[in-house]
């Protein structure tokens, strides 16, 4: 029953932000393991893997589902291995030698039913949840390091992360914030209210004028929908212009996520459908029915895209809860992460 | 359709809070220039807003004879109201309601429509004391699909994503999660079981539908095509809504048109714009349907004494044509394989320009020019003038059937029935013999309608019925012709009615026995089978009662001996 209403929230779209929608499913995910019956770990990974190939067609343009499922997986994998008594280490390395000398192949059956695995992954799992819970928290910490005192900072939209890592930064430093409004939804509103009543001295600016003000800034700071495996972003509409502003102007554009949002896919990954990169919205956020919906404009196409692709050579710098990072190093994460198993679900 | 959010309950509630009863209901309007597509003319209103507290206080439908609203002048004079025309207001069709408002429908027994209703509450306003308020919804798209035209509207803003999140990618479900529906460009929605074939393509707001195959060299634009369809090659497609389960066949052309399920369109078939194929209709081919031909598998025209080719008596007598019309299908209209009738348009509409869509169904498109306008102005004169003297004709016969079946259900007395019968006889200018021919069909129609369960016991229910009027029927069948009149409306009846026919034997001796009808009257009838037919002929008829006659002839002899 609660699936069917997760997924129909899914579909409709009535989550509110990625670290919401990544607790949601790895809280069902962590209830998929403690309540069905399975005996040994490939089972549980096809129970899983089944389970989360629903909820990813529900909403394909949400990677988080994804990943989060991805994950689950990987921590199944490692606390089989552990269990069985190897070490992690070796457990992992694809050596020369491994490959020539045809072994057992128990390790990569995962089918040895093993008691306490039920218990270590359930444990795992939850520790992965409060490493989450606590992302906001570790990218905040950081914040000192990167803003200085009288720094103009640009930012776009609202997000969660940057709102707190500013705010962490003013408890120390005095600086000045520009917001961009961000049409069509116009969040850049709200982020400036929330700033403004920290006593934080903000700036709302329009998405016409950010060029024309990039060149007083000293740094760009956004946060991002997702990170794709090439360290490209899937960021909210109007993140393309600020980082091509930013470039030109040579101010480094510094992204914050959690390592949550890091994804497997490539933008050339989605295969030509536009609805599983970018969710088109109504056309009432850019025109008016009243005027969109009259005769003469029937053969127009309004679009309403929610998302921007921001290519990775335009980012500087990439804050984690692990720290930085360059974003030609963000792939190397990935094997961290996940599984090249289960790259395909 | 609506993607609204329900938070314009909240100053509903809260004007219910503060005055009990007075505010009854909120409509929820959008505001949308005359010039909008989805304005027709069958949805045109003028509305009289008080913008300081949201009252509807006059709010006018315009039909398709006047364009003149006049506002009484009483709304003008409550000195704190600020009060607003406005005619570029359509109605959505999303009423939020009090728990008073069924009830009023069911207290006013002449309130047909909603907009009956809202006038009604607006007349009575002051001394009922109860309030319309209106919420003019913006932000949001809603509209409702009530006629060929809007559902085209529609279906197109559905396509171009201004319902989201109400678009076919996210909604429509499909029995395996494996299954979808993919957006690409230009809001096409192709479902992943679709094929389309080499050298098509698919245009422009389109959604193809699952398991659907399209042949080579197609165009389709601006259409929806649902599921397990087959278009062949060569086909162009334009505007046009095709359900599920339907064959094209190669080099058709389909415009702006409307195919139900099932339909077949065999090759080099061009279908204009403006037609509609109702379900499992067969067309083709090489044919060329002309702009609005609409084709059915039932025929309009019916065989009955008034021989009218009525859309509506053809709804309401279809229970009773237990056979499929014998009448062969047009070749010359449909093909050499064609299958299903074309019906008639009802009335002389001219078509004007053919920029316009004129056929009526998909209702008139609003144009400024002043062509249109007298056209339509034409259209509406004729319209006056013809449907009178029916219009008339069957409101009485559906009075007297009303007063026939409330008299049985309350048991009320034949003299009071009668009095009623003759008052609506002469509301409606009706002469007796439409009274006789009236009564006795609404008395067979209410006996088949009792026994639509039971055929068997047709005739126990029709006794029942025919021994509680007794008196009625010696009342109006006092004289020979109206007993001929009463005779032969009961075989024009039993022509079409197997129940009947198999009974009319007993009918026959009941109405004797009670001295309704007379011998004479039997007999003449007898030998003067008229020239009318339906499932049956009079022949079978004659066949049915001849031994009754028999028995009858005896009879008479015998008392004419007795004499």
């Amino acid at each position: 029953k609660k699936m069917e209403q997760f997924l129909l929230d899914l579909k409709q779209e009535q989550f509110n932000g990625s670290y919401d929608l990544a607790y949601k499913t790895i809280n069902h995910l962590r209830k998929l393991i403690s309540q069905t019956r399975w005996t040994h770990a490939q089972e549980l990974m096809n129970t899983i893997k089944k389970e989360g190939k629903k909820m990813i067609t529900a909403q394909p343009s949400e990677y988080v589902v994804g990943n989060m499922v991805r994950r689950v997986l990987k921590i199944i994998r490692e606390e089989y291995v552990r269990l069985l008594g190897e070490s992690e280490e070796s457990a992992n390395k694809e050596s020369l030698h491994k490959m020539l000398t045809a072994e057992g192949n128990e390790r990569d059956d995962h089918t040895k039913p093993l008691k306490e695995l039920k218990t270590t992954v359930i444990e795992a799992v939850n520790e992965y949840i409060d490493e989450m819970e606590a992302s906001i928290h570790n990218i905040s910490a950081q914040a000192i390091e990167h803003i200085h005192s009288n720094e103009v900072i640009l930012t776009l939209g609202k997000s969660r992360t940057v709102e707190a890592f500013l705010k962490q930064a003013a408890k120390k430093r005095k600086f000045h914030v520009i917001v961009v409004e961000g049409s069509p939804l116009y969040h850049g509103h709200e982020l400036a209210k929330s700033l403004a009543s920290k006593g934080i001295e903000t700036t709302v600016i329009t998405d016409t004028a950010i060029f024309a003000i990039m060149s007083r800034v000293n740094k760009v700071i956004i946060g991002t929908h997702s990170v794709l495996a090439n360290g490209g972003l899937k960021a909210v509409n109007g993140a393309h212009m600020v980082a091509l502003a930013a470039s030109h102007h040579a101010v480094p554009l510094i992204v914050l996520g959690a390592m949550f949002k890091l994804c497997l896919l490539h933008y050339s990954d989605i295969g030509g459908s536009e609805a599983t990169f970018n969710r088109l919205a109504s056309p009432q956020e850019v025109l008016d029915y009243y005027d969109g919906g009259t005769e003469e404009l029937v053969n127009v196409q309004i679009y309403s895209p929610t998302f921007d692709y921001v290519p990775p050579e335009l980012v500087t710098l990439f804050i984690s809860n692990i720290g930085g990072n360059a974003p030609s190093y963000m792939y190397r994460l990935l094997s961290e992460l996940y599984h090249p198993d289960d790259h395909v679900l | 359709m609506s993607n609204l959010h329900f938070k314009l309950y909240a100053p509903y509630r809260n004007r219910r809070e503060k005055d009990k009863n007075a505010p009854l209901m909120t409509l929820v309007l959008r505001s949308s220039s005359p010039a909008h597509r989805s304005r027709t003319p069958e949805d045109n209103i003028a509305v009289a807003l008080d913008l300081s507290s949201n009252r509807v206080l006059h709010y006018h439908r315009f039909n398709k004879a006047s364009s003149k609203v006049n506002f009484p002048l009483n709304i003008l004079q409550d000195p704190k109201s600020r009060v607003e025309l406005r005619y570029d207001l359509t109605d959505t069709g999303i009423w939020v309601c009090s728990p008073q408002v069924p009830q009023l429908f069911t207290d006013n027994f002449d309130y047909q429509t909603q907009y009956d209703l809202i006038k009604g509450v607006l007349i009575n306003e002051e001394f009922l004391g109860n309030q319309i308020h209106a919420h003019v919804a913006n932000s949001r798209y809603c509209s409702r699909v009530y006629n060929f035209h809007s559902y085209d509207v529609v279906s197109h803003d559905i396509l171009s994503r201004w319902t989201h999140p109400f678009v076919p990618e996210i909604t429509i479900d499909e029995p395996s999660f494996l299954e979808n529906y993919s957006l690409l460009r230009h809001n096409l929605y192709l479902h992943n079981t679709c094929t389309l074939g080499k050298n098509s393509q698919v245009l422009d707001c389109s959604l193809i539908g699952r398991g659907t195959k399209i042949g080579n060299r197609c165009k389709i634009t601006n259409s929806v095509i649902g599921n397990g369809c087959t278009i062949e090659d060569d086909c162009v497609i334009d505007g046009s809504y095709i359900w599920d389960g339907v064959k094209i066949g190669c080099q058709s052309t389909i415009t702006k048109s409307f195919i139900c399920d099932s339909v077949q369109v065999y090759s080099g078939v061009m279908v204009n714009q403006g037609c509609v194929l109702c379900d499992s209709v067969h067309v083709g081919p090489k044919i060329d349907l002309e702009s609005g031909t609409v084709v059915h598998l039932s025929s309009t025209t019916d065989d009955f004494d008034d021989g009218e080719p009525e859309l509506s008596t053809d709804f309401y007598l279809g229970p009773y044509l237990h056979v499929l019309q014998i009448k062969p299908y047009d070749i010359a209209q449909l093909g050499d394989q064609g299958k299903g009738y074309v019906w008639e348009k009802d009335n002389g509409s001219e078509t004007g320009s053919d920029a316009s869509l004129v056929l009526q169904m998909w209702g008139i498109m609003f144009i400024y020019g002043s062509e249109s306008e007298t056209s339509s102005m034409d259209s509406a004169d004729e319209d006056e003038q013809d449907p009178i003297m029916d219009d008339d004709l069957t409101t009485f016969q559906r009075e007297v059937k009303e007063s026939l079946c409330g008299g049985i259900e309350e048991n009320i007395q034949s003299d009071n029935l009668v009095l009623e019968i003759n008052s609506s006889k002469y509301a409606y200018n009706m002469s007796v013999k439409d009274v006789v021919q009236t009564v006795t069909k609404s008395l067979l129609e209410i006996a088949t309608e009792k026994t639509a369960n039971d055929p068997t016991q047709y005739f126990t229910n029709l006794k029942m019925i025919l021994t509680h009027y007794v008196p009625l029927l010696l009342n109006y069948n006092k004289n020979g012709s109206s007993q001929l009149d009463c005779i032969y409306s009961l075989e024009g009846f039993a022509l079409n009615s197997e129940a009947t026919m198999n009974c009319l034997v007993k009918v026959l001796m009941f109405l004797y026995e009670n001295d309704v009808l007379s011998e004479e009257v039997i007999l003449h009838w007898n030998s003067n089978p008229r020239d009318n037919s339906g499932t049956f002929s009079p022949a079978n008829v004659r066949e049915k009662v001849k031994k009754f006659i028999e028995w009858l002839e005896e009879a008479e002899e015998e008392d004419s001996e007795e004499d």
